[in-house]
């Protein structure tokens, strides 16, 4: 009895419930929502629907691509392309230099290891706002201002990953290196084949750590590349919003494309990236 | 194969001084059983034998060859771990043959090595399979199979049968013992199990806090134990002692029951006044014996074959025997039993020194 009369009052609590979700979820998305939408609207109609406000300022009414066009006539596609050399080039360095440091720490003991290994932790806590100066004048001594490299070296070493990766290393059971040494297996063969097989999913969070950090950068960019010839993503966005005027939908359409690339990179990768982040658990 | 000796062995790590100058010979062909309480160091010095661990001071020679300071891979030895150390991305063929191939060696002939190993170790159908589907037992036979691969002049195992059940580790004990047979090798197996140690060794090594206590074949120092610690620890169930003592007739009698008279043939015989331990096998108890014992059982375990009686549980000094006709002797039966003198062994209770 108590069963029957309970299963309505059940749909209804799993119907709240969802209702709940689901406006939640909307107000997560809304903003990146009406980007998107904004940015495939004219720009002369950006605003029409939200003063006063009516529904269908939420649909891209009237529909349009001309902000995107407009964007990458106006050189757009070469900033993408720019970032994406200086994010991959520093991933892909990121990972051997930060696998290879965090290997090492979880493998030898040498003197100075804890002191070394601490400094490193610290160096991710510290923001990068306060070695940006001493960074740029490193920078400025190198002769490396508006060049390339000023963006990629400074970001290869990355404390943070190289303490996922020591994280990791140091759980794996020192018996694989072991049996390994005892075959004659090299020391570098023992990484390649043994420990970076078993720590994919730690590679790609440091990969996309990698990624999103130069990704998001802006300061470093902005100081760095004093000339602009050589312009990144976030620096690029800035550039859309002029002194005189600002073109929203175009400014709208680089926020989206600025925003889901890393997302179309995340989310295939994500089960991943937490599993890297929370220290997966090894089973021999 | 080849012989192996250890020299004035040491290790330590700083002020702790984990083995205390070790002497073994090892001979060719030999299954040696390192044995011994946890924390003994004997881990340690295999480890030691493998490379792992590097050697404070002594040599260790394999071959005739100093190794002391040489590579792990150099020596010319194969481990087996504990954990088996199998590498779980690996297929079993992949597991088997990576040290090969690590090495340079044609891929035809890593292919070869391979199967002859998977047959050897019924491995053959489990070649594609990777380690996390594979029985403990079967990881076990890989683990061996990349060993074996390697045809090392000594192999060395590291408490190998400690992860399975108890059924399968006797199964597995056989085969240890089966393959040390077929290839002739000379085999270091590391165990704090007594009963492997006896069942598997041509020679025991007892180890104790990183000094060895005695080596020798299996029924030497079970029928000869040199202190009373080989004596408690060789042997399933262990060995009873009782506390003695002698009188000024040189007399030792037995203190806990009833001062009963012990006549044992000794040389030297101890000195006066010392505490002393008798110590007697649980199977050497019997009726009409010489040295008669009045006991109260307070526990009785049938096993079929032979019943265990417990006698002064909770003593520091209990007593266990064994009947092979004790079918009717329950709790708190009033047991007449006895043993041979000849059958006794002595020690100093404080030294643990054996008296002979």
């Amino acid at each position: 009895m108590t069963a029957r009369s309970d299963r309505p009052g059940k749909a209804l609590s799993l119907g709240l419930k969802h209702l709940a979700y689901l406006i939640i979820a909307f107000i997560f998305v809304l903003p990146l929502w009406w980007a998107i939408v904004s940015s495939l609207r004219p720009n002369s109609a950006i605003f029409a629907d939200i003063f006063p406000f009516t529904p269908k300022a939420l649909l891209p009414a009237p529909f349009t691509l001309e902000a995107y066009g407009g964007i990458f006539e106006r050189g757009f596609g070469l900033i993408i392309a720019n970032t994406m050399l200086v994010a991959l080039v520093t991933m892909a360095a990121g990972l051997i230099v930060n696998g290879a440091a965090g290997f090492a720490f979880a493998m030898f003991d040498f003197k100075g290891k804890k002191f070394i290994l601490s400094a490193i932790i610290i160096s991710f806590m510290l923001p990068f706002e306060a070695i940006a100066l001493p960074l740029y004048t490193v920078t400025q001594q190198l002769g490396w201002l508006d060049n390339i490299a000023a963006l990629i070296v400074p970001s290869v070493a990355n404390g943070l990953a190289v303490f996922l990766f020591y994280q990791f290393f140091s759980q794996v059971p020192k018996d694989y290196a072991e049996a390994a040494r005892l075959d004659g297996v090299s020391w570098i063969d023992i990484l390649l084949r043994i420990y970076v097989p078993l720590s994919l999913p730690t590679c790609i969070s440091a990969a996309l750590l990698l990624f999103i950090f130069q990704w998001e950068a802006f300061l470093w960019p902005l100081l760095a590349m004093p000339s602009q010839q050589f312009k990144v993503i976030q620096v690029g966005m800035a550039a859309f919003q002029q002194q005189y005027q600002t073109i929203w939908n175009q400014l709208f359409a680089v926020s989206v494309i600025t925003a889901l690339i890393p997302i179309a990179l995340l989310l295939p990768l994500q089960r991943y990236y937490v599993q890297g982040l929370a220290g997966a658990g090894i089973k021999g | 194969m080849a012989s192996l000796s250890l020299s004035k062995v040491r290790k330590s790590f700083g002020e702790t001084h984990i083995i205390h100058g070790v002497d073994l010979e090892i001979g060719n062909g030999e299954f040696v059983v390192f044995v011994g309480p946890s924390g003994c160091g004997k881990s340690t010095l295999l480890r030691m034998i493998a490379g792992l661990e590097s050697v404070s001071d002594g040599t260790i020679t394999i071959g005739g060859r100093d190794v002391t300071k040489l590579d792990p891979s150099e020596r010319g030895v194969a481990m087996v771990f504990q954990s088996y150390a199998l590498y779980p991305h690996m297929s079993v063929r992949d597991n088997i043959g990576f040290g090969l191939r690590m090495n340079g060696m044609p891929r035809a002939e890593v292919e070869r090595k391979v199967a002859e190993a998977a047959s050897a170790l019924h491995l053959t159908e489990l070649l594609d399979r990777k380690p996390k589907q594979l029985s403990g037992g079967q990881r076990q036979r890989v683990a061996i199979g990349r060993a074996i691969v390697r045809q090392p002049d000594v192999f060395l195992f590291d408490e190998p049968l400690s992860n399975l059940d108890a059924e399968l580790r006797v199964q597995m004990r056989l085969e240890i013992a089966r393959l040390h047979t077929e290839l002739a090798a000379t085999m270091i197996y590391v165990t704090h199990d007594q009963v492997e140690a006896m069942t598997l060794a041509d020679k025991i090594v007892v180890l104790r806090a990183g000094r060895v206590e005695q080596a020798g074949t299996p029924l030497a120092l079970y029928d000869d134990p040199a202190n009373l610690f080989v004596a408690g620890f060789i042997g399933s169930p262990r060995m009873n002692f009782m506390r003695a003592r002698q009188d000024e007739n040189g007399v030792i009698r037995l203190t806990d029951h009833g001062n009963a008279e012990v006549s044992l043939s000794l040389g030297s015989g101890p000195q006066p006044g010392r505490d002393l331990l008798l110590g007697i096998r649980p199977e050497h108890f019997g009726p009409n014996l010489p040295v008669r014992l009045s006991v109260m059982v307070d526990l009785v375990e049938h096993l079929g074959g032979a019943s265990y009686a417990y006698v002064g549980s909770g003593s520091s000094h209990p007593l266990t025997l064994e009947m092979r006709e004790g079918r009717n002797v329950v709790r708190g039966t009033a047991l007449e039993t006895g043993f041979d003198p000849a059958r006794a062994f002595l020690f100093d209770a404080t030294s643990g020194e054996r008296i002979r």
